[in-house]
């Protein structure tokens, strides 16, 4: 079971990292998979979006709330060590998303507050 | 493997050539931009040399305002010779872009690029640093004309290049800026020739191409899902600013707090009537009346409901029915009203902001 909810892709990195966190803390449920779409309203306009899929949980203690989010370009082997000595887990593999309207891969890491 | 290969191309190339404009073609002729460039960066390195090297040499005991003065100017030095070639490689690139809208078709420019890759064989000139830096290596190009990418250059429009080659020299122009305020013990010359070299080569062609074939390989990649047809702006989620989400992390963090309290025989009977108090003050409220209704219509099952487990929803469903027939409810089943109540405030900042209010108030 799974529920999706999109975002719009013009958003910065930090946007969309807080929105996702937000999410998941309003919804108790743990970010699955975010991918960009282009998208197209029903009058024509066309928009980019990210499309996030959650999974619910029955208890907060299971919500990966904390998350950072990461250009894979930024990635260093430095950060990889960092984000590893903060306890935080890597959510899925590389994601293609919106970052201010430009396609980039993503990398996301998340633990439990 | 071709993509392998193109990415080795313009690795090479992008590290290692001038610009490929009109220009750039007569690198042996000692009156061209890049000897230009070099020439003057070679006078400033011998300068700043000088200094750094008397910097080095002075005797203990040196008064520290003797030193900052010997730093600064080697500072001054580095810096005019950035704002110098700074100048200079802009006005170069403005020929460029110029050239590029007046007279000729990204396709000319194509084959001028593949033309430099055939018939240069300009080499590292040996000797001072400033010497290498706008070295080329233009025949890398060679295998650039006989590789399939080439259509991958003819399909990006003029425009197109000409923002990504602004859009790269803005990245590479900041890096710089931040750099300038270093002294020379923090930022040698040596990093500042590296960086006008970076500088250079981000209002080249190859290197637009390069950045642009990686954005569209993740663009394919989106493009190959297709359109995601959507009916409204409703179907998009709004984006907290800071202060909303940090009203969300509080909240959450209060009720996570109730969750571990609940499973501690200690503690679990405050929570639970902290619970209870709580969610009894929130449904009295008016602003919380449609929420409750939604939540109730959802738990029943009379409104589909993809955003909880299974377990949750059978939570809600006896705690509902519990309150109908006022039977006590435990607190776990509290928590599951109250975390049902926020969920349902999804996008709704102003009823967080209620919520927890309410719950700093008991």
């Amino acid at each position: 079971m799974a529920f999706s909810r999109n975002f719009d892709g013009k958003a910065t990195l930090d946007e969309l990292e807080r929105a996702l966190e937000t999410m998941q803390r309003v919804k108790v449920a743990n970010l699955l998979t975010i991918q960009g779409r282009n998208a197209e309203f029903d009058d024509g306009t066309q928009m980019k979006v990210n499309v996030a899929q959650f999974d619910p949980k029955d208890s907060r203690s299971e919500v990966h709330d904390d998350l950072k989010l990461v250009k894979k370009a930024d990635a260093t082997p430095a950060f990889m060590s960092q984000m590893a000595a903060q306890g935080r887990a890597p959510v899925g593999g590389d994601m293609n998303v919106f970052i201010e309207n430009e396609a980039e891969t993503i990398l996301v890491f998340g633990k439990t507050t | 493997m071709k993509k392998i290969q193109f990415y080795l191309l313009l690795c090479v190339v992008a590290f290692s050539t001038g610009c490929p404009n009109q220009p750039s073609k007569s690198f042996k002729n000692k009156d061209t931009f890049v000897s230009n460039v070099n020439e003057y960066l070679t006078q400033q390195q011998i300068s700043y040399n000088q200094v750094v090297l008397s910097l080095d040499t002075l005797p203990p005991g040196t008064p520290q305002e003797v030193v900052d003065a010997v730093d600064r100017r080697a500072q001054r030095i580095r810096n005019d010779a950035i704002e110098d070639a700074i100048a200079v490689v802009d006005s170069n690139y403005n020929d460029f872009i110029t050239k590029i809208n007046t007279r000729r078709s990204t396709t000319d420019f194509l084959a001028d690029v593949i033309d430099l890759g055939t018939s240069a064989t300009t080499g590292i000139v040996k000797g001072e640093r400033p010497n290498q830096i706008l070295g080329i290596a233009l025949t890398a190009f060679r295998g650039g004309r006989r590789s399939a990418e080439i259509n991958f250059y003819k399909e990006q429009t003029t425009p197109i290049l000409i923002t990504k080659m602004d859009s790269n020299r803005s990245k590479v122009y900041g890096e710089i800026l931040q750099k300038k305020d270093k002294s020379v013990r923090d930022y040698s010359m040596k990093e500042a020739i590296r960086d006008m070299v970076a500088y250079y080569n981000a209002g080249t062609l190859i290197r637009a191409f390069s950045e642009l074939n990686k954005q569209t390989s993740v663009e394919a990649e989106i493009a190959r899902l297709g359109v995601l047809r959507l009916q409204g702006l409703n179907d998009i989620s709004r984006i907290p600013t800071v202060e909303e989400a940090q009203v969300v992390t509080d909240l959450a963090a209060a009720l996570s707090a109730l969750e571990s309290d609940l499973k501690v025989s200690g503690k679990r009977d405050v929570a639970a009537a902290k619970l209870k108090t709580f969610y009894d003050t929130v449904s009295a409220k008016t602003e919380f009346a449609a929420i409750i209704k939604t939540l109730r219509d959802k738990a029943s099952g009379a409104t589909p409901d993809d955003t909880r487990t299974p377990a949750t929803k059978a939570r809600l469903k006896a705690a509902f029915d519990k309150l109908d027939n006022n039977q006590p409810l435990t607190g776990e089943e509290y928590l599951a009203l109250i975390n049902g109540v926020l969920s349902e405030t999804e996008g709704n900042a102003d009823l967080q902001k209620l919520l927890l209010d309410t719950f700093n108030a008991m």
